[in-house]
């Protein structure tokens, strides 16, 4: 048993057209025992910008506290909010200070830059990017989430359609997954808005 | 347990009711994890991982003087494997601490039942650690003519269960004077996986073909023996990348639905072909190990037919 | 809450914390690698450096198009092997550094320096920063090329390879390099070399990124080679709207803790115009 998937998580982000999107799966378990059905891994750090956060749910909880908090400290002095290409660095120098000793989480950043442009980008515990073009996949069974956004994404997706393309991906993904699922939450992020959604998804 | 477990299924009758029970299951990788994590309708199979099993008896041998049943039972050859292979006895022959009687050559085996036709497909490439043996293996083995099977894992393995199953297709034809049907073979394969137990083939395999009414039947196995009939299945290295793709097209016919749907999937031969071709595409883009080439073979009423497809060579 | 410091270095925290999870049977996370095939020639006039772009999480590939040659100098650049934090950290760091370093000493940067941080770095953690590392620029003595292991030692030669790859790609190069190579040969050589890496080594994949430095500067030519496009694809996945079910429709978006900006708390208006100060 990895520590990674001690607790059970499932997350995506995806690149539509002048869109992102991101999800996360629901449960919250200790091994083989579901403990929640409403755990939100998913955090949102300002309108443009969210973080998923995959693996131990305690240091998935430090985590955002520290971001939200650097955050909010980059605000008091600059007096705007960190682009998501910012956050992500931000990230990045957190957990590799921690390089001998690290968080276990694997965050995913979605979000769109000032001028518009989709930004993802997913990350390993010791904080190593790896931006993509099109999704980044995290939890405790990547491959199966890679498998399905490999077949189902497309290029230049817009907001409806990469809603849909983001949860068949995520709930295929998580169907065979014992440690993830129990449902979803997907926010979609345009340059007018974001909205979130809730799945249905199995509860077993 | 399995009664038990349908006695349960048929009295919830919600959306949720019946649990997919998890069974350990073998993730075609070198390792092969004891987390259960994988969901199968099945509900025990009692399997004991390869590598553990393999490791297990060393821990339950018999002692000196005393000979378990289980270990009479082994054959002389595999018997002197173990023994080359396990900790160093006293007095015994000398091995490395770190040899183990299997390897994983990886690879990715798909196979998908239709009305009236079987699609089973594999990959052509054979590797060891971070290196390609081979781009041109072939997994699939004809066994009669409405029936192959498609074997990832240890290839040697995979040759000689082959080979033993093609050869008693043959005797049965002679002393029967008819072909061994898909669903005899099914229950041969697992009779044949389980018989070494203690030392399996270290195979994944996958079994498709014509039944006796026409259908096409897909067997899915572990590698000791458990196996079920499925509309469609997925073996080996890519196997977690494959069967999202697989469950979400799929639906009508995926094992994860309840109640259970028995039958084919409601594609066409070709539409079935199609997905297969963008499974492995897929499954090449992101598995290491799956790649160079697919093998894809239609078996229908006509007899069986091979087409190839590209996959990337990296 | 403890504000974080300042001081930069790596934090011990949860070592204490790691080790004991470890000590109760749970296994440790897999880290992101790059397998890599990464190598570097010296020809006429510089140097060629190349690098594979695929990086690895265990069997599965979890970037197909990564950048594996790091920025140092705007004449020196570098390759990095291993695992994907360290690389980029530690050229990051040495970057920074020598930045600096011009700044104060108004001089480009010279290739033994870069060299001499990233070996003094990597050998002071004793193999524990893992990053294996193919140094190339050109400076005012001319073209240099490195290969910094992960234990701190270098070596100096005319042509090098690193990563999973290595052996493939030393292979072209033993058999085919020559001393004062054009350009192009260069180049050709040097993505031969890491395509028989992204071909023969399961490590490596994708397509192939090469960087020339000469005296005129650098040309960093990404994706000068992409021999592994996909070979099929489905004609149509498509979801009509409607297809996943939903439970709710417009959820609050997830929730937020962080400060509404400044100009939001206070208001900002301007005063009166300041009397001009009496210059006696």
């Amino acid at each position: 048993m990895s520590i990674m998937s001690y607790n059970g998580s499932a997350i995506i982000a995806m690149v539509g057209k002048d869109c992102v999107a991101i999800c996360s799966d629901l449960r919250f378990g200790v091994q083989h025992q579901t403990l929640a059905t409403d755990f939100k891994k998913i955090f949102k750090i300002n309108d443009e910008c969210y973080v998923g956060l995959s693996g131990l749910g305690s240091d998935m909880q430090t985590l955002r506290q520290r971001f939200v908090f650097r955050h909010n400290l980059y605000k008091l002095r600059e007096d705007r909010n960190m682009k998501p290409s910012t956050f992500a660095n931000m990230v990045s120098a957190v957990l590799y200070e921690k390089r001998f000793g690290p968080y276990f989480c694997e965050p995913v950043i979605a979000g769109l830059e000032p001028d518009g442009t989709p930004y993802i980008t997913g990350m390993d515990l010791l904080g190593a990017m790896a931006p993509a073009s099109d999704f980044v996949v995290a939890g405790d069974n990547t491959e199966s989430l890679f498998g399905a956004c490999e077949s189902f994404w497309r290029p230049d997706m817009n907001p409806e359609e990469l809603f849909e393309t983001i949860s068949q991906c995520l709930l295929s993904g998580v169907n065979r997954d014992c440690l993830a699922g129990w449902g979803g939450v997907v926010t979609v992020i345009t340059k007018d808005g974001q909205f979130t959604r809730s799945l249905k998804g199995r509860m077993d | 347990m399995r009664a038990r477990a349908k006695r349960r299924s048929n009295t919830l009758s919600t959306l949720f009711s019946s649990i997919p029970r998890s069974r350990c299951t073998t993730s075609g990788k070198t390792s092969v994890d004891i987390r259960s994590h994988h969901r199968s309708r099945r509900c025990f199979s009692g399997i004991l991982i390869l590598t553990l099993s393999y490791n297990v008896y060393w821990q339950i041998r018999p002692r000196e003087g005393s000979q378990s049943r289980c270990y009479q039972k082994l054959n002389n050859l595999d018997r002197k494997m173990m023994l080359s292979a396990g900790p160093q006895q006293h007095g015994g022959p000398t091995q490395h601490a770190s040899w183990s009687p299997y390897d994983n050559n990886g690879g990715t085996c798909v196979a998908v039942a239709g009305k009236d036709y079987c699609v089973i497909a594999a990959d052509t490439r054979m590797s060891t650690g971070f290196n390609i043996l081979t781009r041109d293996q072939t997994k699939v083995c004809k066994l009669t003519d409405k029936c192959l099977i498609a074997s990832a894992g240890f290839r040697a393995d995979a040759i000689t269960l082959h080979k033993t199953l093609q050869t008693r297709g043959i005797m049965y034809k002679h002393s029967h004077n008819k072909s061994m049907s898909c669903v005899a073979m099914a229950q041969m394969l697992s009779n044949t996986l389980y018989m070494k137990r203690f030392f399996p083939y270290y195979a994944f395999n996958l079994l498709g073909g014509i039944d006796n009414e026409g259908k096409g039947a897909v067997y899915t196995y572990d590698a000791i023996g458990s196996y079920e009939r499925t509309g469609y299945s997925c073996q080996g290295s890519g196997q977690a990348l494959i069967m999202p793709i697989l469950d979400n097209q799929l639906k009508a016919v995926s094992p994860l639905l309840v109640p259970p749907q028995d039958g084919a999937t409601p594609l066409t031969q070709e539409q079935a072909v199609d997905l297969v071709k963008d499974c492995f595409a897929t499954a090449g883009e992101r598995d290491i190990y799956t790649g160079d080439e697919v093998e894809i073979y239609v078996i229908n009423a006509s007899g069986v037919h091979k087409q190839t497809q590209e996959l990337k060579l990296d | 809450m403890v504000i974080p410091t300042e001081d930069g270095g790596f934090n011990f925290d949860l070592c204490k914390r790691n080790a004991f999870l470890g000590q109760q049977g749970v296994k440790g996370p897999s880290v992101l690698k790059t397998g890599t095939t990464i190598a570097g020639v010296i020809y006429k006039d510089g140097i060629v450096l190349g690098a594979d772009t695929r990086s690895t999480n265990g069997d599965t590939v979890a970037d197909k198009n990564c950048e594996k040659i790091h920025y140092i100098a705007p004449n020196i650049w570098c390759c990095g092997a291993g695992t994907a934090a360290d690389t980029e950290a530690v050229t990051g760091m040495v970057s920074s550094a020598m930045e600096l370093h011009r700044l104060a000493t108004n001089r480009s940067s010279r290739v033994i320096t870069a060299m001499t941080m990233l070996k003094q770095h990597l050998f002071k953690y004793q193999g524990h920063v893992s990053a294996a590392l193919v140094l190339g620029g050109y400076d005012h003595s001319g073209p240099h090329l490195h290969s910094v292991y992960p234990h701190g030692s270098t070596d100096t030669l005319p042509f090098v390879t690193m990563g999973s790859g290595s052996l493939a790609a030393m292979a072209v190069f033993e058999s085919g390099y020559k001393e004062n190579m054009e350009l192009e040969d260069a180049k050709i050589l040097v993505a031969r070399a890491i395509e028989a890496g992204i071909f023969n080594d399961l490590g490596s994949g994708s397509n192939v990124d090469l960087c020339i430095i000469n005296k005129d500067g650098k040309d960093y030519l990404r994706n000068w080679k992409c021999p592994n496009e996909r070979t099929y694809r489905h004609a149509g996945f498509t979801f009509p709207p409607g297809t996943t079910p939903l439970i709710k429709k417009n959820m609050n978006t997830a929730y937020c803790t962080s400060l509404p900006g400044l100009s939001a708390l206070v208001e900002v208006s301007d005063g009166p115009e300041p009397e001009s100060m009496e210059l006696a």
